[in-house]
């Protein structure tokens, strides 16, 4: 899996990092216990500052998506295996109610109707749980 | 006279030779250290730079040779080592005189035909999958070697010589003796572990170094570059091993009367020769940093590169082509842009450090190797 960070887009680097190891791991090309690269070696690939790299791990740790294992550092977290799917945490549900809330807002502040917008929603919805063939 | 000129001739050679196709190893988007964009790489401008860069340096190394020839006939087997000390670096000297030049020419057609990128796109290899340089720890492989050749100076102790030989001219006749002693005998163990280090360090460089990724095909770039690295780290420990066994030993089967002093010294010449030999088929297989395997997978598997313009942020960081500046990258080790290995990032405190120490160290080497011919 390739990990790539644009220095012109507006989006800042350690998010647009913590986005594509989200999309990964999303995706399955990232699995449970994968280790990641260390700070340093991912840093000096992508030629970015130590501290961007520490964030976006900070970042995905807090969220879940790693843990820090001391010297093996940063490892994918382990998710719900096979079977009936477990529901998110409500701290998890809240954060995503919150994001679609604010969407659904600047939705409606450009003169969008809500049926598009549901439809929309629905479009990458189903984009972002079959790619990669993991399906729910 | 004959073996002298080839003795003087063959490194000129190699070094000429292995500058005069640089433009063609290095990335083609690359263009004398300046990004340009992969619809510029046939221009006509930009295929007469690069041929007039070769046929500057192939005119300068033969004048080289030629004038190393002169001097050897006219001041004879004396001027020898002024030859082959100083032989070298007139191609160099003129390989980077050429390089600023022909980077002057393209920064200036770039701002011409208005070439900038429009998106500044680094890419990193997450999960590895690409072949890998040799782990740091294969150098441990030195320490039998040096021990080995520690072990054979000290059994064969009582059997050298009361007077050792040091030096002999190319005519084979030993001009230079030092009394037995352990620092004597020894000395040659010391060397081997110096050149043990420097090579221990050069491995470690590669592992350490940054490994760079093509937006525009990044599985096939990441393979090749890690092929590359895999390449050379692998010749690395075998020269390097062969190195510090074999001028050793050389020495000692000289002591020992099994070949001539003379022998040895042409033995570590033939080495260094082989070693030249390797790099330059490393530069004209895989390419700076994979990029000639990078293009020849990519051809067969169809691909058409997007987009056109690299990003050329590091362009700016890159002094006079050569001296890679940038306090932003945690890097200490980067690939060269005009080149074929890696370098230092001198803004990293380690790579400055590590720049004087070399420079430490080629001095005293230097400065012993007079002392012996004085």
């Amino acid at each position: 899996m390739f990990l790539g960070i644009d220095k012109f887009k507006e989006r800042p680097v350690y998010l647009q990092i913590r986005d594509q190891i989200v999309a990964g791991i999303a995706s399955g090309e990232l699995q449970p216990q994968d280790r990641l690269p260390s700070v340093r070696t991912l840093a000096s690939d992508l030629g970015v500052n130590l501290h961007t790299v520490n964030r976006a791990y900070a970042v995905l740790r807090d969220e879940g998506f790693v843990v820090m294992r001391g010297r093996q550092g940063a490892l994918v977290a382990d998710v719900p295996g096979p079977g009936p799917v477990a529901e998110p945490t409500s701290a998890q549900a809240r954060k995503a109610s919150a994001l679609v809330g604010r969407l659904a807002t600047e939705w409606r502040a450009s003169g969008g109707d809500q049926e598009a917008f549901v439809r929309l929603v629905t479009e990458a919805a189903q984009a972002a749980f079959t790619r990669g063939g993991k399906t729910s | 006279m004959t073996l002298f000129v080839a003795l003087a001739c063959v490194p000129v050679v190699l070094i000429g030779a292995a500058l005069a196709i640089v433009p063609w190893v290095v990335p083609p988007t690359e263009c004398f250290t300046i990004t340009i964009p992969r619809s510029a790489v046939h221009a006509p401008s930009v295929v007469r730079y690069r041929r007039g860069y070769a046929a500057v340096m192939l005119v300068v190394t033969l004048a080289c040779v030629v004038g190393g020839a002169v001097s050897l006939l006219v001041a004879g087997a004396s001027s020898l080592p002024a030859v082959i000390l100083t032989g070298p670096f007139v191609p160099i000297l003129a390989s980077v005189a050429l390089m600023l030049a022909l980077r002057r020419r393209v920064r200036a057609l770039k701002l011409d035909r208005g070439w900038s990128a429009r998106q500044d796109v680094r890419m990193a290899s997450v999960v590895e999958d690409a072949p890998q340089p040799l782990p740091s720890w294969t150098n441990l492989l030195y320490l039998p070697a040096i021990l080995g050749l520690a072990a054979f100076g000290a059994i064969n102790y009582g059997r050298f010589p009361d007077m050792l030989p040091m030096h002999a001219g190319l005519d084979g006749i030993v001009d230079s003796w030092e009394p037995k002693s352990p620092h004597a005998v020894f000395f040659p163990v010391v060397l081997a572990a110096v050149t043990a280090a420097v090579m221990a360090c050069s491995s470690m460089i590669i592992v350490r170094s940054r490994r760079p990724v093509d937006p525009a095909a990044p599985s096939v770039s990441a393979y090749a570059y890690g092929a590359f690295a895999r390449a050379e780290s692998v010749t690395l420990l075998v020269c390097g091993l062969a190195l510090t066994l074999f001028e050793g030993m050389g020495f000692y089967l000289a002591l020992l009367g099994v070949i001539s002093l003379c022998d040895a010294g042409a033995l570590t010449v033939v080495l260094a020769v082989a070693i030249v030999v390797a790099q330059v088929a490393i530069a004209i297989y895989y390419g700076q940093g994979g990029s000639r395997l990078a293009r020849r997978m990519g051809a067969e598997l169809g691909m058409t590169a997007a987009p056109d313009m690299p990003s050329d942020a590091e362009d700016a960081r890159w002094k006079g082509g050569i001296l890679y500046w940038n306090p932003d990258d945690p890097s200490v080790f980067v690939p060269k842009r005009f080149g074929v290995g890696w370098t230092v990032n001198l803004a990293r405190p380690a790579g400055a450090l590590l720049i004087a120490l070399l420079i430490v160290v080629m001095l005293t080497s230097l400065a012993l190797a007079w002392s012996g011919q004085g």
